[in-house]
């Protein structure tokens, strides 16, 4: 992979980290404490979508649901080159790891929203990590670089039979499915793009969702704000990268660096996530602000 | 709270240690997984009733079961000269706290049984915290003495308004509750730990759960294990009242 690979993965996931930062900017400093209380439900709902769905695609695919499937074909996330991280151990049952460089934390430094990075890290790993082990994950995210004054963050999760029904623990350990064969070609890997736009839509979604549901009205408002200010940064991030590497914002630009699809009609994940009105609101405050400001007339 | 300790029966606190290595470690080596879900369900058990007196305490002399609180003198860390601690933050939403050194790992880790001690660590501090300020408490452990390569365990603790039923707002945080009158001013007295209440305690969870998973075979067994310490301490016709 060369380094103009890498800088189109950098972006794929950058971008809906600004997404996400953008709105929750709006919901947390305009929404009071209702918006506080919406956007830690949002990012609750979308780590349980993401658990949920990954326990069931490791189970449809014949895999045990335990800590080592969950780091490896348990990843929906796709690999970008910036994320480090020091894993201390990697069993079935426990999972300690470091990471040293996260860019999720580096996208909030950048835009002075540590405290909305905050937020996601105590919702996300609790909420995702528990849904894919049936209720039963033990998370401990002890120190994050997201908490001031810590330079890292302290994974530690653990996953026991001893806390498992009889059904979970067949479903999760070997040596209690008798007769159990593992499967002998590996699942796919998460694709960048494809990856990417799934964890995009499923962000957005759930914010919506939560603020509509908290506050009504206003919430929907400060989502489309929200929206308008990221797709104008998104913008100013995309030109500028694009100046860097002496391209410009054409369609193929477009194509590899931002995770969604540019015909949104064209979303297959719409048939599941157009509910109040998502898909419109969308189009309406983040396709045609970012189109409009990087000059790009559409499809 | 902080440089202060609650003085501790350092003596009664290491039997307790070794009643609950003792009853584990042979629970688990009879029963296998079975064994070790008894005990893990003893745990909780054992927290949530530990968390519940803490709760009535803080209750009962006026005091928000609120993180701060709930981390003072006589909650969820051992008691004691023994216990080293770095405190890193305290309010009522965040406590995060470094234990250096901790009187339950140093005598789970010298009989070689870090394993069986993780257990205790990785039930109790969620349970209490849930049972005593809210299940919408998240507790994080990071790094523990019991775990091969720590040097120190590491608690980071949230309980967020913005999480709670607007009922538990009230009841956790002076500013949520219209009926909270002035802040105290007063740091809430010390809660002592009686070990030797511990170990009358601990026993009845072991007991209550090793029947219920194991039948009468566990409850024996769990009899057997528990007897020494039980004559040892010469309580074995005290009653449970505290």
């Amino acid at each position: 992979m060369n380094r103009l690979e890498e800088i189109k993965l950098e972006n794929l996931q950058d971008s809906w980290v600004i997404m996400y930062t953008f709105i929750a900017q709006e919901l947390f400093d305009r929404g009071g404490f209702q918006g506080e209380i919406a956007l830690r439900e949002a990012v609750r709902r979308y780590g349980r979508d993401r658990g949920l769905t990954n326990r069931q695609r490791l189970i449809d695919n014949n895999i045990k649901i335990n800590l080592e499937t969950l780091f490896h074909e348990g990843r929906d996330r796709p690999g970008e080159p910036r994320f480090l991280s020091k894993v201390i151990r990697s069993t079935r049952e426990e999972r300690i790891s470091d990471t040293l460089i996260c860019s999720f934390a580096d996208v909030w430094k950048k835009y002075n929203a540590k405290h909305l990075g905050r937020i996601y890290c105590e919702e996300f790993h609790i909420e995702c990590y528990k849904a894919f082990g049936f209720g039963q994950t033990k998370v401990n995210l002890s120190r994050s670089m997201t908490q001031d004054g810590d330079d890292r963050c302290f994974f530690y999760h653990t996953y026991r039979p001893e806390n498992l029904t009889d059904e979970q623990r067949r479903l999760s350990f070997e040596e209690y499915d008798p007769g159990y064969v593992k499967p002998s070609t590996p699942m796919p890997k998460p694709e960048g793009k494809s990856g990417f736009n799934m964890l995009w839509i499923k962000m957005y979604f759930y914010l919506l969702e939560a603020a509509v549901e908290q506050l009504g009205e206003t919430g929907r408002m400060l989502v489309a704000n929200g929206l308008r200010h990221g797709a104008v940064e998104q913008a100013k991030v995309f030109l500028e990268q694009a100046r860097a590497t002496e391209r410009e914002v054409d369609q193929i630009y477009l194509v590899d660096h931002l995770p969604l699809n540019l015909d949104i009609d064209g979303e297959p994940l719409w048939e599941t996530y157009d509910k109040h009105g998502a898909k419109q609101l969308l189009r309406d405050c983040f396709y045609k602000v970012l189109f409009q400001e990087v000059g790009y007339e559409g499809i | 709270m902080k440089g202060y300790k609650l003085l501790c029966d350092n003596q009664a606190q290491d039997r307790w240690a070794d009643y609950y290595l003792t009853t584990a470690k042979g629970l688990g080596e009879r029963f296998g997984m079975l064994g070790r879900a008894a005990v893990r369900d003893a745990i909780r058990m054992f927290a949530q009733l530990q968390g519940q007196h803490r709760r009535d305490f803080l209750v009962e002399h006026g005091y928000k079961p609120h993180l701060a609180n709930l981390f003072g003198l006589g909650g969820p860390l051992p008691c004691g000269d023994r216990c080293i601690k770095e405190w890193i933050r305290v309010s009522p939403q965040e406590v995060f706290v470094n234990v250096a050194q901790c009187p339950y790992a140093l005598r789970w880790n010298a009989a070689g049984e870090p394993e069986v001690g993780k257990m205790f660590c990785e039930e109790y501090y969620p349970a209490y915290v849930h049972q005593a300020a809210s299940e919408k408490a998240q507790i994080n452990t990071g790094r523990e003495l019991v775990n091969e390569g720590d040097t120190y365990c590491r608690l980071s603790v949230y309980l967020r308004p913005a999480n709670l039923p607007e009922k538990q707002r009230g009841e956790l945080f002076d500013e949520f509750d219209p009926s909270m009158g002035l802040p105290q001013k007063e740091a809430c007295p010390p809660q002592p730990v009686d070990y030797n209440q511990w170990i009358l305690e601990l026993h009845t969870c072991f007991v209550t759960c090793a029947q219920q998973r194991l039948g009468q075979e566990g409850l024996e067994w769990t009899e057997t294990l528990s007897r020494p310490f039980l004559a040892e301490n010469n309580m074995n016709n005290l009653s449970m009242g505290r």
